[in-house]
């Protein structure tokens, strides 16, 4: 019994270690990209920010038509800066009155592919539920025979 | 056969392994019953692989074929080959001599390679037509590089044939064995597939260096099965 | 002692079920690029790692099983063997679902997926061969085990090298911070889960053994018809 054991602990540390080292299941990559672009892993989760609420709401750059708005846009733009900065007051009130709409967004991109988490989850479930109720089956099986074994017995003997 | 010692080296195991092929290969040519259904089915594979994967384009030609024809040609050698193991053992069980062979002095792995041997001949006859054959509907250019065409063609129908007779030994008197053989070989033989497609299709697109990458490949795997096959039939074929 | 330590193993379990959970999806960021798709990855991976434990497992056991013909070898063969089948069917669906959220395509051919599919398949070989085999299927499925093992390292070399003819450099993983935590803990609860399937399933195999090798003693000793 004590073989059986170690056979299994010294099984699972090789198959932990090779399939670290060895078989290149890379955590951060672990689907390669499509069969072609074989140098362009997917990007790892390198790079995470928690999730905070959005940055102070920021006017992207606008892309102007001539290249005068362009210089137009760029001194409003460094107006309303300087004016935020002053006035604390109505920078908090912007920030607030923007801050459901981007949670919101943010929160809608964050959970996209929910339906996908939810069903892999859900598949994981039930294959090992499946597999429960097999052992099951068996196990009354097992029982079964163990009583057939012992009616068979209790004949033998009084039989004899 | 009486004083000869039950050896594992030398001449005289040579000599055993072509006692047991030449044996199988006797019988068969007396009847050549196997020789021609594995042919005639490794024929027809091709034949309805090229119903369903060729195509025609507007001028009526047919298209490129040398990215599937390798494909063609492993796969009808790989179902003619299983169809022959089956059949093969199928006769050593018929007629019980199965019991007679392990109980001779020959070291049973003798046995399973002398099988091997045999089958391996047969898949090579099935493929001396085949590939002609492929050339001529397909125009497929197959006599490119024929080393190259050789190499691969022994090394993988070695490779099936060692592989299949384990298993096709071992399932001899398993139920369900006609089909639980593929069950149990196709997996195995995948790489074995691969290599050999890669490599004629390979030498079919004048790229002869990754074919012989490729026959490297079929020579450690072939080395590994040998070597896995002569252990496991020593201990699991006692029947 | 084994029941105590079986049950500190489930206990374990239960814990790092729980811990994991809140982990994954509270503790760990949501992936920039993937979104909450990524969390998929959190016991997607951990089965491949127990896939292939279970595989060797296997392999390993139907070694000693050729080598020894010792029963409660052929048991731990068995019972790897159809937890290979179990977790093996978990890793590819929900990579499969993962892929398919990640890039829109519920399969593709490259090295790692086709590798793990030939595995998948060798382990349902094994499998189905102890099912229909009948009697004597054991040395069968144990000699099928031990070709599926030494055929491991070439698949996986044939079908990458098939994919691009050079071969890649691994990247050692960059996860930090607390993705790390969640990731690695959640593969010592599969693998603490994946033992303990084991320790029960070969319990059983254990016991359907023994009762063949009663009833068999039964039938030698004249007791039985």
């Amino acid at each position: 019994m004590r073989r059986q054991n170690l056979l299994l602990a010294v099984s699972i540390v090789i198959a932990a270690l090779l399939a670290f080292t060895q078989l290149g299941f890379d955590s951060a990559n672990a689907q390669s990209a499509p069969a072609g672009d074989s140098e362009a892993p997917a990007e790892p989760a390198a790079d995470v920010e928690p999730a905070a609420p959005a940055a102070p709401a920021a006017d992207p750059p606008t892309q102007p038509a001539a290249g005068d708005s362009k210089a137009e846009a760029a001194a409003v733009r460094l107006m309303c800066e300087a004016a935020l900065k002053k006035d604390p007051a109505w920078r908090a009130e912007l920030r607030n009155s923007m801050r459901a709409a981007v949670h919101q967004e943010d929160a809608n991109l964050m959970m996209t592919n929910k339906k996908h988490v939810v069903a892999a989850y859900t598949v994981l479930w039930v294959l090992t539920v499946v597999f429960l109720v097999l052992m099951f089956g068996r196990q009354r099986k097992l029982t079964a025979e163990i009583a057939s074994l012992r009616d068979d017995l209790e004949k033998a003997i009084k039989d004899d | 056969m009486s004083g000869r010692r039950r050896t594992t080296e030398g001449v005289g195991y040579l000599r055993h392994v072509s006692a047991i092929a030449w044996k199988d290969l006797r019988i068969e040519f007396r009847s050549r019953e196997i020789l021609y259904t594995m042919t005639f089915f490794a024929v027809m594979v091709v034949l309805i692989f090229s119903f369903a994967f060729l195509k025609e384009n507007k001028d009526g030609n047919v298209v490129e074929v040398a990215d599937i024809a390798p494909g063609f040609l492993w796969v009808a050698v790989l179902f003619a080959g299983t169809l022959g193991l089956s059949r093969a053992f199928d006769r050593e069980r018929e007629g019980d001599t199965m019991r007679g062979l392990l109980l001779s002095p020959i070291p049973r792995s003798a046995i399973f390679l002398g099988k091997a041997v045999a089958i391996a001949t047969f898949m090579l006859v099935v493929e001396a037509v085949i590939v002609p054959l492929i050339w001529f509907f397909f125009a497929a250019p197959m006599f490119g590089e024929p080393l190259i065409l050789v190499c691969t063609l022994l090394l993988g129908t070695a490779g099936i044939a060692i592989v299949g007779s384990v298993f096709a030994g071992m399932l001899l008197r398993t139920r369900s064995r006609d089909v639980l053989l593929p069950v149990v070989l196709y997996p195995i033989l995948v790489p074995l597939l691969i290599a050999g497609i890669k490599s004629i299709g390979a030498m079919m697109h004048g790229a002869p260096q990754e074919s012989w990458f490729w026959i490297n490949f079929l020579i450690v795997y072939d080395a590994l099965f040998l070597v896995a096959a002569l252990w496991t039939f020593e201990s699991l074929v006692i029947e | 002692m084994r029941r105590n330590l079986f049950y500190a193993a489930a206990a374990l379990c239960i814990a790092g079920f729980a811990y994991t959970q809140y982990l994954i999806f509270y503790a760990a960021p949501i992936d920039r690029l993937l979104m909450f798709n990524q969390k998929i990855f959190y016991y997607h991976v951990p089965s491949a790692f127990v896939l292939f434990s279970a595989v060797i497992t296997c392999g390993i056991s139907s070694v000693l099983y050729v080598k020894g013909r010792q029963g409660k070898h052929d048991d731990i063969a068995s019972a790897a063997g159809e937890l290979a089948v179990l977790f093996g069917a978990i890793m590819l669906i929900t990579g499969s679902i993962w892929g398919k959220a990640a890039w829109g395509k519920w399969w593709q051919w490259d090295a790692r997926l086709t590798t793990s599919l030939l595995l998948w398949m060798v382990m349902v070989g094994y499998v189905l061969v102890r099912k229909y085999g009948g009697p004597g299927s054991e040395r069968l499925a144990a000699g099928l085990a031990v070709f599926g093992l030494a055929d491991v390292p070439l698949i996986y070399f044939s079908v990458r090298i098939w994919r691009t003819l050079h071969p890649k450099t691994s990247v050692v993983p960059g996860l930090q911070g607390p993705m790390r935590t969640a990731f690695w803990l959640s593969v010592i609860l599969w693998l603490v889960f994946f033992v303990l399937m084991l320790a029960t399933r070969v319990g059983t195999a254990r016991a359907e053994r023994l009762l063949e090798e009663t009833r068999e003693r039964g039938l030698d000793e004249g007791l039985f018809e």
